[in-house]
């Protein structure tokens, strides 16, 4: 039975079952329940029917027993068995009597047709036989006979001598009978009901169909068109054909509304998913590409970094990542998976105490707290030192916990340094700090100074080995006081002369003894022993630098003496065979060599002066000059009058920077470099040294310093009628300047008499020289100009005369 | 501020003394003892709360870890925190004394100076 249409062969449809549909339900139930009443009703007519048909048949055999009720009683009366017999017949005849029986008052006379009852209730069957007997026989049980229907009937009596009743008689009749009569009725019943059955399935099946059926199945096919694919799917779109379902007002309208209402919230929400979808999808991409590339970056850097890097995990074993640096270090592929530890410290020196406890800390590291992890480190070492003689390889080891979302060490971060060559240049850079300082403490103290030290020190040890190989009892008695002593001395010595590793060493052993002296006990040499070694090495460092730093410089010295002296000797050959004036010549000659042996170079002495300058420049607020020095040839100057020249320049630069050249604003506006410059030449002439100075700066103020000159208590005439020269020569006065302010450098009037003055005591002099014509026009009273010092040709040393004699 | 008392246990006086030492001297107050079982003893009383609790692995008669089951068996001590001792290299013991009782292992030789510093973190 199809009660639903699927138009696309709709998958919800055919997947239900038909029986348990509401249509199909509803049929059901109309049905059975019609079909119940029907058969109650029915019923009810069929045995309503039946009743009045047995009583018409009771009716019936009433008249029957009235109508024969004269000739029974006349049979009887009379007893006339024929005319019983025959009356007996008449009744049975009749189509509602199936038997009877009748007898008399006095039962002398009974008669029985058919089917009767004893008064037993046992049914027999009376016929009359070919001879006109009466013949009794047990009537078959079972049946409807079984339920015969009996009238009880007086017999009359009509004779008038008879009594009133005459007999009683019995009339059978039988359900068959009834049944037989009801036959039609009950088929015709029976067969209304069946057409009123059909029609009326008839009518629920097109009105279910029509009103609850088709509606649902149209509900159905467009709430599974309605799915999340189908997009474009609305009830409300005429296109579609839907609009039908929602104008309805019934409940499959309600329902396609809600329906309808439920398909935009699933949009939306489809649309909400889908966004959330494609942004979660953007989200994982990015974060996959992240951790891909942290993880390609990862496996790069662990494939190329110099380092050894590992993670330890449960049960101390390395996890199965790790740098590909590690394999050089320890010198095998085999490192995943082993146990850190003995793997790590495989081949050291490290004993099996040691990394038990290393692995026991391991152990208790993992999946505990950070602070248990602070509480252990301390077990994992730090350094080793793995293999041995060459290849011997020097490894920093960090322990650091990685920890997991509970804050628990996960795993512990290994990280393997071989420091081999960076430790072998820290012990080089110690080791020559150690021998600059030593440098610096011999140099200090002076090269001869250390000589004596070191001897007294080595026969004061030697003296402290021989104590320390005597018994212990010799050693005991006066033995260590004795080796104190010596040490003591050394340190003192050490002390004196500043050689403080030498004092530091020396202490050490100097405590040992002293310790072994307050215990009082027998000694253990060993220490003290180890401590006097160290002092000897420490005196070998010593005396290793001077050998290889200081003696050279020595040795240099002591070649230009014996130069020297080789050349005395010369000299001295000759002047056996010279006149007597030659020698002061070769005394002075011989004096000038030696104080030649410490002469400077002229361009050194500038060179100091320049970086001196700086230092002015910058106390005086002003960008430091360039100094520009040019010399005829290479000078020498002997040391002392070195010193002097240098005095000069410096009183000179002084002047420059305080009183010539000008501030940087200044020098812009006159059209000059914003850096000012100094110039020194040197040239020679027969007897002396002219060394030229001079600046580019504004000049001296003549002008200022007339004025000055004539407002010092003088005559204002005097100073206006001495020339630019004789103005400018007062600078080299007591007392006069022409700055403006005194400085913590120059303008106090005080230093320019005195360069001049130590110049001539030292047959030199210092003039001012200038450099414009004295008709030139003048800016504010100043000239420009230099100084001129000249200085004897004794200032140098004159390397050529001894060429000239060593080639004599 | 209220008293915090930190129990030791451990066979080694020279340990027992020394760590006393060095909490006494952080105004803790220790009860100390060389017998785990006096150990369990004291705490049925319940007479003063311990704070944290310092116990040795190997010990006679009733071993750290049988002491530790006592305590976290005690309702009071459930969460209290238990530094467990040891010399020895146990990883099975240890991942027991970890998983069943929360304990956090120590190995000797200790750094006191640190396990002051923590414990002052620990229980403050």
């Amino acid at each position: 039975m199809k009660i639903y249409s699927s138009k696309k062969n709709s998958k919800a449809l055919a997947s239900m079952n038909l029986s348990r549909s509401i249509a199909i339900k509803l049929i059901r139930y109309i049905f059975l329940t019609y079909f119940m009443v029907t058969l109650t009703v029915t019923s009810i007519q069929l045995y309503s029917e039946y009743l009045q048909t047995e009583n018409e048949i009771v009716t019936s055999m009433e008249t029957i027993s009235q109508s024969f009720n004269r000739t029974l009683a006349n049979a009887i009366w009379n007893y006339d068995g024929g005319i019983l017999t025959e009356a007996l017949n008449g009744i049975v005849n009749s189509e509602t009597v199936v038997g009877v029986r009748v007898y008399d008052v006095d039962r002398m006379l009974e008669g029985a047709i058919g089917y009767v009852k004893d008064r037993d209730d046992n049914i027999f069957k009376y016929n009359i036989d070919q001879d006109g007997k009466l013949k009794r026989e047990e009537a078959t049980p079972g049946g409807v006979l079984n339920s015969l229907i009996s009238h009880r009937f007086n017999i009359k009596g009509s004779d008038p001598n008879a009594p009133g009743i005459v007999g009683v008689g019995y009339i059978y009749s039988s359900q068959e009978v009834v049944f037989n009569r009801v036959k039609y009725g009950f088929m015709m019943i029976f067969i209304t009901s069946i057409i009123k059955t059909l029609a009326l399935w008839v009518i629920a099946y097109i009105f279910v169909s029509t009103i609850v059926a088709r509606p649902l199945s149209d509900l159905i096919n467009a709430s599974e068109e309605m799915n999340p694919r189908n997009k474009d799917f609305s009830f409300k779109d005429d296109k579609l054909g839907k609009t039908d379902l929602i104008k309805r007002e019934d409940e499959v309208g309600v329902l396609a509304n809600s329906l309808e209402d439920m398909r935009k919230e699933l949009l939306n929400r489809d649309k909400k998913i889908n966004d959330y979808s494609v942004n979660l999808e953007n989200k994982v991409k990015e974060r996959t590409n992240k951790l891909a590339a942290k993880t390609k970056d990862i496996a790069s850097m662990l494939e190329n970094i110099s380092l050894g890097i590992c993670t330890v995990i449960e049960d101390g074993y390395i996890h199965r990542e790790y740098s590909s640096h590690l394999e050089e270090i320890l010198e095998t592929s085999e490192i995943a998976g082993k146990n850190a530890v003995d793997l790590l410290f495989s081949n050291s020196q490290v004993g099996v105490d040691v990394k038990q406890q290393m692995k026991a800390c391991l152990d208790s590291i993992i999946h505990s707290y950070d602070y248990t992890f602070e509480l252990n480190r301390h077990l994992l070492l730090t350094e080793v030192e793995l293999g041995s003689g060459p290849g011997k390889k020097n490894i920093d080891i960090t322990w650091e916990p990685i920890y997991d979302e509970e804050d628990h060490v996960e795993k512990v971060l290994v990280t393997i340094k071989d420091v081999t060559e960076i430790r072998k240049l820290k012990e080089d850079v110690k080791k020559q700090k150690a021998i600059d300082k030593i440098t610096i403490e011999i140099i200090k103290y002076g090269v001869e100074g250390y000589i004596d030290f070191h001897s007294g020190s080595i026969d004061h040890l030697d003296q402290c080995k021989k104590i320390l190989a005597t018994s212990q009892y010799e050693k005991s008695v006066l033995g260590y006081r004795n080796l104190l002593r010596y040490l003591h001395t050394i340190k003192g010595n050490a002390r004196t002369c500043g050689f403080s590793m030498m004092t530091d060493s020396v202490h050490f052993a100097e405590e040992e003894v002293k310790k072994i002296i307050d215990n009082g006990s027998v000694a253990d040499d060993s220490v003290l022993s180890e401590n006097l070694s160290h002092v000897e090495r420490m005196l070998d460092e010593y005396h290793n630098v001077y050998l290889s730093k200081l003696r050279n410089i020595d040795a240099t010295s002591r070649a230009e003496h014996t130069e020297l002296i080789d050349f005395a000797k010369k000299a001295l050959r000759r002047l056996d065979s010279s006149k007597n004036e030659s020698k002061i010549w070769f005394a002075d000659c011989i004096a000038g060599q030696i104080e030649g042996l410490n002469a400077v170079p002229f361009e050194d002495l500038v060179g100091k002066l320049s970086a001196n300058i700086h230092s002015l420049a910058e106390d005086l607020g002003i960008d430091p000059p360039d100094v520009h020095f040019d010399q005829e040839e290479t000078f020498y100057l002997y040391k002392s009058k070195a010193k002097l020249l240098s005095d000069v320049f410096v009183h000179c630069m002084r002047n420059s920077l305080d009183h010539g050249i000008e501030c940087k604003e200044m020098r812009v506006q006159a059209g000059k470099r914003e850096k000012g410059s100094i110039f020194i030449k040197v040239s020679r002439s027969q007897q002396s040294l002219q060394i030229d100075f001079w600046d580019d700066g504004v000049g001296l103020n003549i002008g200022l310093l007339r004025e000055k000159y004539s407002t010092d208590g003088r005559d204002h005439s005097v100073s206006q009628g001495m020339s630019d020269k004789e103005v400018a020569d007062l600078i080299f006065s007591s007392g006069v300047s022409t700055a403006e302010k005194v400085t913590d450098i120059s303008g106090r009037g005080v230093g320019m008499d005195a360069i001049r003055g130590f110049l001539q005591e030292n047959e030199g002099d210092i003039g001012i020289v200038f450099t414009n014509d004295v008709n030139a026009e003048r800016q504010g009273g100043f000239r420009p100009f230099k100084f001129t010092i000249k200085v004897p040709i004794s200032f140098i040393f004159d390397r050529s005369s001894k060429e000239e004699l060593s080639a004599s | 501020m209220k008293e915090k008392y930190i129990m030791i246990v451990d066979d080694s006086d020279e340990i027992r003394k020394r760590l006393k030492s060095l909490l006494e001297g952080e105004s803790y107050q220790v009860l100390d003892f060389s017998d785990s079982g006096q150990a369990a003893e004291y705490l049925k009383t319940n007479e003063n709360p311990v704070s944290l609790f310092i116990l040795d692995y190997h010990m006679p008669v009733m071993n750290g870890l049988e002491l530790c089951d006592k305590i976290r068996k005690t309702d009071q001590y459930k969460g209290t925190p238990i530094f467990m001792l040891t010399s020895e290299r146990n990883p099975a013991l240890m991942k027991k004394g970890k998983q069943e009782y929360k304990a956090e292992w120590l190995v000797k030789p200790l750094n006191p100076g640190l396990m002051i510093k923590f414990i002052s973190k620990i229980i403050a």
